[in-house]
């Protein structure tokens, strides 16, 4: 796919909010699907609400910062952990072939699901010969 | 812990097993999975001889068409629970059941007089 070209990885250094945990961030699972207008991307985010969110798209490059509510409650005595608290951080680049102002956004279930349009520009256009 | 091995398919978003963290407080045990994008009527959790069974299934929708993929997990509860009392919550893709622990379980006090 030519779409997503080049996947940089999620690196501690690259969280953009202030208050951003010492905590270094994880790519979730994703999955990405052509349309016929634009591109689904089905991100996994489990523990993460709509308030810890943030979705950015700009200069060619969507990043999807996800803080987790997942914390233990205090006071218990934790017996075996397999969970992190980790942020989830996906940073895909896209060369603006997508419109960031047409994207859609729906989290459900701590699954983020993303409508990607094709920006006009990047629509095949058929050339007629004069 | 003992965990069985998940079921799952060979799509990479599902992942292998799911992970799952195991704590307790006084009054209770309690298991949370993190299980993404499934509807709470296709879990299912149950105690069977110590042992807290998850069960869970996931239709995935994609060009290729329509699947469904299970999970399931096996986890050992190390103390003895009640389990006509067991509840579960599901928010944001985490799943947590709590296990009210049998009284006898439970740590007692016992005052001792010394003389």
């Amino acid at each position: 796919m030519s779409f997503f070209n080049s996947i940089t990885p999620a690196a501690p250094t690259a969280l953009s909010t202030a208050e951003a945990e010492a905590l270094p961030s994880r790519r979730p699972s994703y999955e990405v699907a052509e349309t016929d207008g634009g591109y689904t991307l089905v991100i996994n985010l489990p523990g993460v609400s709509k308030e810890g969110l943030e979705i950015t798209d700009e200069g060619g490059e969507l990043r999807v910062l996800g803080k987790r509510s997942n914390k233990l409650p205090g006071g218990v005595v934790v017996l075996h952990r397999e969970s992190s608290e980790a942020p989830f951080e996906l940073v895909l680049e896209h060369d603006n072939t997508v419109d960031p102002s047409k994207t859609e956004a729906e989290l459900k279930d701590g699954v983020l699901s993303l409508k990607l349009s094709k920006a006009e520009s990047a629509k095949p256009r058929k050339i007629a010969v004069t | 812990m003992k965990a069985s091995s998940a079921t799952c398919s060979a799509r990479p978003i599902l992942g292998g097993q799911f992970p799952v963290d195991l704590y307790e407080d006084k009054d209770n045990t309690y298991v949370r999975a993190e299980l993404p994008g499934v509807s709470r009527d296709a879990i299912s959790v149950e105690m069977v001889e110590g042992s807290l069974s998850i069960q869970a299934s996931r239709k995935d929708k994609s060009a290729d068409g329509e699947g469904t993929v299970s999970f399931n997990r096996l986890v050992s509860i190390p103390d003895e629970v009640q389990s006509d009392k067991v509840t579960a919550s599901y928010e944001n893709g985490i799943l947590t059941v709590t296990l009210p622990r049998k009284e006898e379980s439970k740590p007692k006090k016992i005052n001792v007089a010394v003389n």
